[in-house]
């Protein structure tokens, strides 16, 4: 199944395809780990004061979760998404995950540079008390940036806690994607 | 000679407590000066241990320099200004006097040819004074206000210009030289950053009007 075709949850609990979002507009898709995630704190963190860019260009952002949609609501609330341009998803079966090839495993997961990255991200104050429907421990994250034609021009599937997309190349993607729409001639 | 033992490491012990790096340098310098007279007053003379506060005080020296040079404010003539209030608020001070290292401004008169479609400029063009107009096949499809881009388009993706454009009044320009300014941008990822986001936002303003 691709990407596109992977249904997913919305906050009401209904479900919609993932390749909706990208079927007029980009989309940066940010695959979250479980809600409680530190890594996934300090990312959100890193990338909401640039977010506005992307919604200048027209470009849509969904973040998928891999927990409940009750789980989601709570994430929504503490990291001030509950309104704004951010679309907000879950994939608790983690076929969306799955079908982004984003790693999962224990080495990943528990590997001593999550574990080293883990200390610093809490003592950095990222992450919070992690409830039983947060999501799955072992499955890694990831961010892929698609074009409206369906290309996924940017990819990043982490492989420790700590790793994160390459921003300049993400938004990069976005500025090359956008000047090459017809309204803009030089 | 004990003195020196004591006074090196008060100085280093305050120089712990001080939250301005710029400081804790000056007197980690200070206290290596201490400890070098104490080696050199030793019996035999220690040039190990004044090598290696040697090296330490190169180092910081370096450093204290940078800093220094990072704090001193930016001086930029009333042109630069100009442009820095147009077109790259986004940039510090400091970020838009390194981007200046790329920019050089030039002045074109009515009707001269700044764009030709389908040849790649070399160049970003941000109007300081006057207007630009985007022709294809002779037709004015868009005219560039000052503090706008020309050439961003190739800039992020090496596709050639659709559309010439044409001083449509005496103008004045920053050209930002292209190359120059992807070796810049990949040596500062802040200064990189910002520059996204200004282009970015030339972009978005180009889309909502097309």
């Amino acid at each position: 199944m691709s990407i596109g075709e992977v249904e997913v949850l919305r906050r009401d609990g209904s479900s919609v395809a993932l390749g909706r979002f990208w079927r007029e507009n980009d989309c940066m898709v940010m695959f979250l780990r479980h809600f409680a995630c530190p890594s996934c704190s300090a990312r959100l963190t890193a990338f909401l004061p640039r977010l506005h860019e992307l919604v200048d260009l027209g470009v849509g952002v969904v973040l998928v979760g891999a927990g409940s949609v009750r789980a989601l609501g709570a994430f929504a609330a503490r990291m001030r998404l509950d309104e704004g341009p951010v679309e907000l998803v879950v994939s608790p079966d983690l076929a969306a995950y799955r079908a982004a090839g984003l790693e999962r495993s224990r080495w990943s997961a528990f590997g001593p540079r999550s574990v080293a990255a883990a200390i610093a991200l809490y003592v950095g104050g990222h992450g919070a008390a992690r409830a039983d429907d947060d999501g799955d421990v072992l499955q890694q994250g990831g961010v892929l940036y698609v074009t409206r034609a369906g290309e996924v021009a940017y990819r990043h599937a982490d492989r420790h806690l700590g790793d994160g997309p390459d921003w300049p190349a993400l938004f990069q993607a976005a500025l090359a994607s956008a000047a090459a729409r017809p309204g803009v001639l030089v | 000679m004990e003195f020196y033992i004591h006074a090196a490491n008060l100085t280093f012990l305050v120089s712990f407590l001080v939250r301005d790096i710029l400081k804790l340098r000056a007197l980690s310098i200070v206290g290596g000066g201490f400890l070098v007279a104490y080696f050199l007053m030793s019996n035999p003379v220690l040039w190990s241990g004044i090598g290696w506060n040697a090296l330490f005080t190169a180092i910081n020296l370096v450093q204290i320099t940078r800093l220094v040079l990072e704090r001193r404010p930016v001086r930029l003539s009333p042109e630069e200004h100009r442009l820095h209030q147009l077109a790259m608020r986004a940039l510090t001070p400091h970020q838009m006097r390194r981007l200046l290292d790329v920019v050089l401004f030039t002045d074109a008169a009515a009707g001269d040819k700044l764009v030709d479609a389908g040849v790649d400029p070399g160049r970003l063009l941000v109007v300081v004074e006057g207007t630009l107009d985007v022709m294809v096949k002779g037709e004015r499809v868009a005219t560039l206000d000052v503090g706008q881009f020309a050439g961003e388009m190739t800039f992020l993706t090496a596709v050639p210009p659709k559309a010439d454009v044409v001083a449509s009044v005496r103008a004045r320009l920053a050209a930002i030289d292209t190359g120059k300014l992807r070796a810049l941008l990949a040596s500062n990822a802040e200064l990189g950053a910002a520059m996204q986001g200004i282009l970015g936002a030339d972009l978005a303003g180009k889309l909502r009007r097309a």
